[in-house]
């Protein structure tokens, strides 16, 4: 092949075939996907994201969650396992897990820009997660996923709640958490040994009625070592005097957003398996 | 190698002489370079790379063609039999139908344990799988986030409890304000019905009622079977199960505790607290 | 007969002069691109540390914004796919195009202004991601602000290629000058219309993950994988002195990986929410290409047989050749990989980016390393410094890169079957695979440092430090003298050692 033009000629058309085939064939089949409208239903589906919950998908895309979490329910043929003690092989783990209701298919994304499907689900799909977790929860998450899941690898989003001082009444917006989450927010921090000795002299009858009032009189004694632990174990999830963590609008919008999920939801008619 | 190259004739005192210029063109251009080379050891530096790569000619061996042509037979195989036509719509492959694991669902019925020990087994896993991220492994809950508990819950073992009324918690969900142990709860709770079946739903509740300190159904057969749930599910007919349409516990509340659907199973007594 | 000895002496002292002309022209741009590919690979290794340990300690630099994963995630690739990746390829299509077209290097300033342009873009789109410009689409996460320069680097260097091209010398046209034009001519078009119908006038939906992977999938196999092809196919015969095994088996594997790799890029969506027939000819694509993956095996193999232990001594033929394993080994695994049950075990899982790194670590990069370590010296008339530093960089890498894909590939397989089974809570797939994300990390720190050790070989080299070229190469140990003549009956007249390395 020492002609440039046989080259070029080949190497053009081969190109083509696959940029036909694989981004114009499928652009003219799949642009022009309408919205689906039930005879029961008010609102067509899906619908386009509004305001906070636009801004929130903003959020996600900035900090690339997209590479931890999927946003594409398999089929039901899709995830075989060897069902216990059935002892049958069963199909369909991504519902039977209970990410979402169906299999996702193309319409559900048609107001997706950018189309975060992702692919590694280091952490779950989060097609439907909209159903499945309220936005109490997502904010405790999203601030230091330990404080729900020991076990989490995900990153603490501290940098999108700010902690400030309580000013009269704490807000109603403030994390429900003990000081062992907000004193460093993002970490969780216990005093070591000799801090919690100085705590104790300062303020251990304070701790002590509190203990009393909210739990009830000790099963363990508190003035030896493992008692004072367990007394430590208390402390930590009071919430600590005086500070409060609040959602900037990032977080909020990032849990408008994550609230709005649920892609595999609405039954539509070529989703059926 | 000067020797050798005394006798020759003119050509070769051409390329000495080139040699001799390409030589000094490299020293001269090396200018910080300390060791003063020998001609020899600066030819062998030009000389020992080989000329640049050429092709050889051996033919392609028959058995890779065969293999190559075999690949491309199959290629066409399945590209004709998995493409539903192009179809935009079609979202699985057809040959999916044909996989036996795909059968091996499809028609067979579902277990229906009617032991405690069968359906806790099953309701331990799926409890762990589903609702212990909200409920806990230890069934405490979560008071700050709006999740009751379901240790020592009247909604669960309590004067509270019913089949019917569990059924539909799980089924439907449950909205709004709950009262649990003297506390008040306003969390959302979702709905299982489209994702779990009747007798994992069964398996569940089994489950709750004898974990922990719970024990409703010591000593006794399951009060809650696939049966109950089914039976939940006609007695309600189009109620959604997708989480659009969750219960509230005023609606949960105008069931009578001796409530049961048609066809589920007679059995029941009004559970006690363990 | 001491005639006709002396005219082959002639014609190759004529070749030599030619390359040594040719090399001198190369010199400051081929190095230019050199230079920044390779510190690009230094900040590309760190920041995949920090990635990689994020992922068993999560507390790791938590509480920036601009370190968190999903941003040093986005910026790792920017930097080893498009900044050490791309540059180096760049540098490999410059200098092999120039030395088979048996020209000098014309437009040097094109070429620089391609590098300034191309490692601009890199900056920013690395600066960009960690500052919150990311785009969280897989390898076109670069911000939209950096796409131009992106564009206008790869088509001065495309124009370049073509330019020379037509200027050759040399008639005959060889396997690595097809592999060359051919990726230069599709990468600018891939980047185009992947950005243009993303980005600039977005595709609705589920196109543009579709298109995206198209992108993606071309990317590595329309781009970094004919250029590394290319550089084997150049090195094994050069530094062995024997002719490619066969030249239809070339044309076969060329032509194949053109027709079929381009349809490949479906598979990273098996079981998403496509259309059947797209997951369909992805997977067909996929499989056949065994096809050209066996024509360039067995090319190289037969080239490389009865000369194996060559491997004792040239670092860039070992370098080169694991490379060229690595390949074969990958590509397998890929086609593999593709078809319905594999994918239905390894999608979403880590094991995915085990196979990932295996391609362009184990195999391009590998290449790329042993390219460097061929063509340096060649260009700046210094010989590497320490044979110690290259046998470091080589054992770092191999079991570096053999780690990581053994830890993940087990650990990603499980990972895929527990995932596959609602019966596993989450939790007990994420504490399952910690270790094996941990022992990731551990080999990513061995890889870093057979770069730091390579960085340090590179200054030192360009630095002017190194021995001159004549004192030999720097092998990895000596070779038993002479290991063969140039021709028959010329033991004096070229003399020893002639190691042809």
């Amino acid at each position: 092949m020492d002609r440039g033009m046989i080259l070029f000629v080949g190497v053009l058309l081969t190109f083509t075939s696959s940029w036909l085939g694989l981004v114009l064939f499928p652009f003219w089949q799949l642009q022009n996907q309408p919205t689906f409208q039930a005879e029961s239903e008010d609102e067509p589906y899906p619908r386009p994201l509004q305001g906070l919950a636009w801004i929130g998908m903003k959020v996600y895309q900035k900090n690339g969650c997209m590479y931890c979490h999927s946003q594409q329910i398999r089929s039901e043929r899709f995830g075989n396992w060897w069902e216990e003690p059935t002892g049958i092989m069963r199909t369909g783990s991504d519902i039977r897990r209970g990410w979402g209701y169906r299999r996702n298919v193309s319409r559900d994304y048609i107001y997706d820009n950018p189309t975060m499907l992702g692919t590694m689900r280091t952490g779950p799909d989060l097609a439907n997660i909209g159903n499945r977790y309220s936005s109490a929860w997502q904010h405790i998450h999203t601030y230091n996923p330990r404080a729900i899941n020991s076990w989490s690898i995900m990153p603490s989003f501290a940098y999108l709640y700010r902690k400030e001082r309580v000013v009269g009444a704490r807000s109603e917006k403030a994390l429900p958490l003990g000081r062992e989450w907000t004193v460093r927010p993002g970490y969780r921090w216990r005093p070591n040994p000799q801090e919690w000795l100085t705590i104790l002299q300062h303020h251990g009858d304070q701790i002590k009625e509190r203990f009393l009032l909210e739990v009830g009189p000790p099963t363990f004694d508190w003035n030896q070592p493992d008692g004072q632990n367990l007394l430590l174990d208390y402390w930590l999830t009071t919430p600590e005097e005086g500070w409060q963590i609040l959602p900037t609008d990032e977080a909020e919008a990032l849990v408008a957003y994550l609230l709005s999920l649920r892609k595999a939801e609405y039954p539509l008619p070529e989703a059926k398996e | 190698m000067n020797n050798h190259h005394d006798d020759q004739d003119d050509n070769v005192n051409t390329s000495r002489d080139s040699k001799r210029s390409l030589l000094l063109e490299i020293n001269s251009s090396e200018a910080a370079d300390d060791e003063r080379d020998t001609i020899q050891r600066m030819l062998d530096v030009l000389a020992r790379e080989h000329a640049e790569p050429r092709d050889g000619f051996e033919p392609v061996p028959f058995g890779v063609a065969a293999i190559f042509g075999a690949l491309l037979a199959w290629g066409g195989y399945y590209l004709g039999t998995n493409s539903a036509d192009f179809r935009p719509d079609v979202y699985d492959r057809s040959d999916l139908q044909q996989i036996s694991v795909a059968q091996n669902t499809i028609g067979l019925p579902d277990p229906d344990p009617q032991t405690v020990a069968e359906l806790m087994k099953i309701g331990e896993q799926k409890y762990a799988a589903i609702c212990a991220s909200c409920h806990q492994p230890n069934g405490q809950g979560n008071p700050a986030q709006g999740i009751p508990p379901l240790d020592g819950s009247e909604w669960v073992v309590g004067d509270q409890a019913s089949p019917a009324r569990l059924a539909r918690i799980l089924l439907y969900g449950l909205t709004g304000s709950i009262t649990v142990k003297g506390r008040v709860y306003n969390g959302q709770m979702p709905a299982q019905g489209n994702v779990l079946k009747d007798y994992e739903i069964a398996s569940v509740i089994t489950y709750i009622r004898n974990s922990w300190s719970n024990s409703a159904d010591k000593n006794r057969p399951p009060a809650i079977t696939a049966t109950t749930i089914k039976a939940a599910r006609a007695a309600n007919g189009s109620r959604k199960t997708n989480g659009t349409q969750p219960y509230t516990v005023s609606e949960l509340l105008q069931i009578p505790i001796d409530y049961v659907d048609a066809g589920d199973k007679q059995n029941i007594e009004t559970p006690k607290k363990s | 007969m001491a005639v006709s000895v002396l005219a082959r002496d002639e014609l190759r002292w004529q070749a030599a002069q030619e390359r040594v002309t040719i090399d001198r022209s190369c010199r400051g741009p081929v190095l230019a691109f050199c230079a920044t590919a390779l510190f690009w690979l230094l900040v590309g290794s760190f920041l995949a540390l920090v990635a990689s340990t994020k992922l068993h300690s999560p507390y790791f630099l938590t509480g920036s914004p601009t370190w968190t994963f999903g941003r040093v995630r986005m910026a790792h690739l920017q930097a080893v796919a498009l900044g050490w990746s791309s540059l180096a390829a760049m540098a490999a299509c410059l200098w092999l195009m120039c030395r088979l077209a048996r020209v000098e290097l014309v437009y040097p300033r094109m070429l620089y202004l391609a590098c300034t342009l191309w490692n601009l873009a890199t900056a920013l789109a690395v600066i960009g991601i960690l500052l919150g410009d990311g785009t969280s689409v897989e390898w076109l996460d670069a911000p939209t602000y950096s796409h131009p320069f992106f564009v206008a680097g790869v088509g001065l260097v495309t124009a370049w290629v073509v330019a020379t091209f037509r200027r050759r010398r040399e008639q005959h046209v060889y396997v690595t000058q097809w592999y060359i034009l051919a990726a230069v001519f599709w990468f600018p078009w891939l980047y185009t219309v992947a950005t243009l119908m993303i980005f600039w006038t977005p595709a609705t939906g589920v196109i543009q993950p579709i298109v995206n992977w198209w992108f993606n999938h071309n990317f590595l196999g329309l781009w970094l994988t004919p250029i590394g092809v290319g550089i084997a196919y150049y090195i094994i015969p050069k530094i062995l002195g024997r002719p490619i095994h066969s030249y239809y088996l070339s044309i076969t594997g060329f032509w194949t990986l053109a027709l079929f790799y381009s349809w490949a890029g479906m598979h990273h969506l098996i079981g998403g929410p496509i259309p059947a027939w797209l997951a369909t000819a992805s997977t067909v694509g996929s499989m056949m290409m065994f096809i050209p993956v066996i024509a360039v095996a067995i090319n190289h193999h037969m080239t490389m047989i009865g000369h194996f232990h060559r491997l004792k001594y040239s670092p860039a033929l070992r370098f080169t050749v694991f490379g060229a394993i690595a390949y074969t080994a990958v590509s397998f695994q890929g086609s593999i990989e593709s078809l319905k049950d594999f994918s239905e075990v390894a999608h979403f899982t880590h094991y995915t980016v085990g196979h990932a790194h295996l391609g362009v670590y184990g195999f391009l990069a590998m290449i790329l390393f042993g390219l460097y370590y061929y063509m340096i010296p060649r260009l700046t008339g210094r010989e590497w410094y320490s044979s110690k530093l290259i046998r470091l960089h080589f054992w770092c890498s191999a079991i570096g890169i053999t780690l990581y894909f053994t830890a993940l590939s087990i650990g990603g397989w499980w990972q895929g079957r527990m995932l596959n089974n609602p019966n596993v809570p989450f939790a007990n797939i994420v504490m399952y695979v910690q270790p094996y994300l941990a022992l990731r990390t551990v080999a990513g720190i061995l890889m870093t440092i057979g770069h730091i050790a390579f960085a340090t070989l590179f200054v030192i080299n360009i630095a002017g430090w190194g021995r001159h070229r004549s004192s030999g190469p720097t092998l990895f140990s000596q070779p038993p003298l002479p290991l063969s003549s140039p021709w028959p009956g010329a033991t004096n007249i070229i003399g020893t050692p002639s190691t042809h390395l």
